[in-house]
C-alpha cells in the first residue's frame, strides 16, 4: 500500500509537471517574422526598382495598393493609381534610369501588417539627348501587408537634397 | 491497493483540467484598437501643429521619440538630438514665420506599436523684401507608441507642393527641389 501511494504520487507529479511544462509552451512567443517580413520588403523595393529601369508600368504599379499616395517634391500629392500611373510614365520619358538607394532601415510592427522603410535615394537620369544628371534625396516609404502575404506601398515619400 | 491508483488518477484528472483550462487562456486574441490608436496619432499630430504656433524649437521637438529622424528638403537627414534641434530652429528662424498642418490619413498596425500619417502644411515667411509668402505642401510620419502610452514621431519628412520657381524665400519648408518634379525611386 505504501507503495503504491508513492508510486501514485510519482504518477500525479510527473502528470503535474508534464501539463506545466506543457502549458509553459502554449504560449510560445510567436515566431520572430520579422526578418521574414523585412526581406519580403527588401526583395520588393528591388523588384520595383528593377521594373522601373526597364520601364515596366504595369509592373511598377504592381507594388502599390488600391489606394496608394506619392509625394514628390515640387508637386502635390499624387492621390490614387490612376494618378500615380501617370507620374510614373512622366518619369519614363527619358533615354535611361538608374535608381539607387542606400542606408535602408525598415522596421515592422509586432503584428506583421505595416511597416515603414526609409533611407536615401540616388537617381541618375539620361535625357533624349544623353545628358546625365543625378539627383540624391531621401524617401520614406509606407509598406501594408496585403492577404494575399505580399507587401505593397501605401505611401511613397520623398525630398530632394537640393 | 486499488483505490490509490485510481484516486491519484483522478488527482491528475483534476490536475489536467486546471492546467489545461489555464493554458487555453493564454493565447487570448489581442484586442483590436487600431481605430483608437489612428486617432491618438491624429489627435498627437493635431497637438503638434499647435505646439509650433508658439515657434519654439523646444515645444516642438518634444514630439519626437528619442531615435527620431528629419527628413526636411534641401539638406541632409537630421539623425540624432543635436541635428534634429538645429534644423528645427533653422526652420523656424525667418521672419514672419508660420507653420501648420492637417492630418489628411492616419492608420496604426494592428500591434499598437507603429503608425502612420500624412497630410498638408501652409507655411508663412517674409521675402527679402518683408512681403509675406505662403508655401504649400505635404509631410509624412511615422510614429511609435513609447513605454508610457504616448505616440512619438520617430520620422518626419515634407517637401514643398510648388515648383522651384515660385518658391519664394530660402531657408524654409518650401526651399524645395530644384530638380522639382523629378521622383526617385528606391532599387538595388
Amino acid at each position: 500500500m505504501r507503495t503504491n501511494r508513492y508510486a501514485s504520487s510519482v504518477v500525479v507529479a510527473i502528470l503535474a509537471f508534464a501539463l506545466i511544462a506543457g502549458c509553459s509552451q502554449a504560449p510560445a512567443p510567436p515566431t520572430d517574422t520579422r526578418k521574414a517580413n523585412e526581406a519580403a520588403i527588401t526583395a520588393a523595393g528591388v523588384a520595383l526598382g528593377q521594373a522601373a529601369e526597364a520601364k515596366d508600368i504595369d509592373k511598377c504599379m504592381s507594388f502599390y495598393v488600391d489606394d496608394p499616395v506619392l509625394f514628390v517634391p515640387g508637386a502635390p500629392a499624387v492621390v490614387g493609381r490612376g494618378a500615380l500611373r501617370k507620374v510614373w510614365q512622366q518619369f519614363f520619358n527619358v533615354q535611361a534610369l538608374k535608381l539607387e538607394t542606400s542606408g535602408l532601415i525598415i522596421d515592422v510592427a509586432g503584428s506583421g501588417d505595416l511597416a515603414f522603410e526609409r533611407g536615401s535615394y540616388s537617381n541618375t537620369i539620361t535625357d533624349a539627348k544623353g545628358k546625365t544628371t543625378t539627383e540624391t534625396g531621401k524617401l520614406v516609404l509606407v509598406w501594408k501587408k496585403q492577404t494575399d502575404g505580399s507587401w505593397k506601398i501605401a505611401a511613397d515619400t520623398n525630398a530632394s537634397d537640393k | 491497493m486499488l483505490r490509490f491508483p485510481s484516486f491519484s488518477l483522478m488527482l491528475a484528472a483534476m490536475l489536467a483540467a486546471v492546467f489545461l483550462g489555464a493554458c487555453s487562456h493564454q493565447p487570448a486574441a489581442l484586442p483590436d484598437n487600431r481605430a483608437a490608436d489612428a486617432a491618438a496619432v491624429q489627435k498627437a499630430d493635431a497637438d503638434w501643429s499647435a505646439a509650433a504656433q508658439s515657434k519654439r524649437a523646444d515645444a516642438w521637438v518634444a514630439f519626437y521619440a528619442d531615435d527620431a529622424v528629419v527628413l526636411p528638403p534641401n539638406e541632409a537627414m537630421a539623425t540624432n538630438k543635436d541635428e534634429i534641434l538645429k534644423s528645427i530652429t533653422d526652420l523656424l528662424a525667418p521672419p514672419g514665420f508660420s507653420v501648420s498642418w492637417q492630418t489628411t490619413k492616419a492608420e496604426a498596425a494592428r500591434s499598437g506599436d507603429l503608425a502612420y500619417t500624412y497630410g498638408t502644411y501652409e507655411l508663412t515667411s517674409n521675402d527679402a523684401q518683408g512681403n509675406a509668402t505662403t508655401d504649400r505642401g505635404k509631410y509624412s510620419e511615422v510614429w511609435r507608441k513609447q513605454a508610457d502610452g504616448n505616440w512619438k514621431c520617430i520620422v518626419d519628412m515634407w517637401s514643398s507642393d510648388l515648383p522651384v520657381a515660385a518658391a519664394p524665400a530660402p531657408r524654409t519648408k518650401h526651399r524645395a527641389a530644384k530638380h522639382s518634379r523629378r521622383r526617385k525611386h528606391h532599387a538595388n
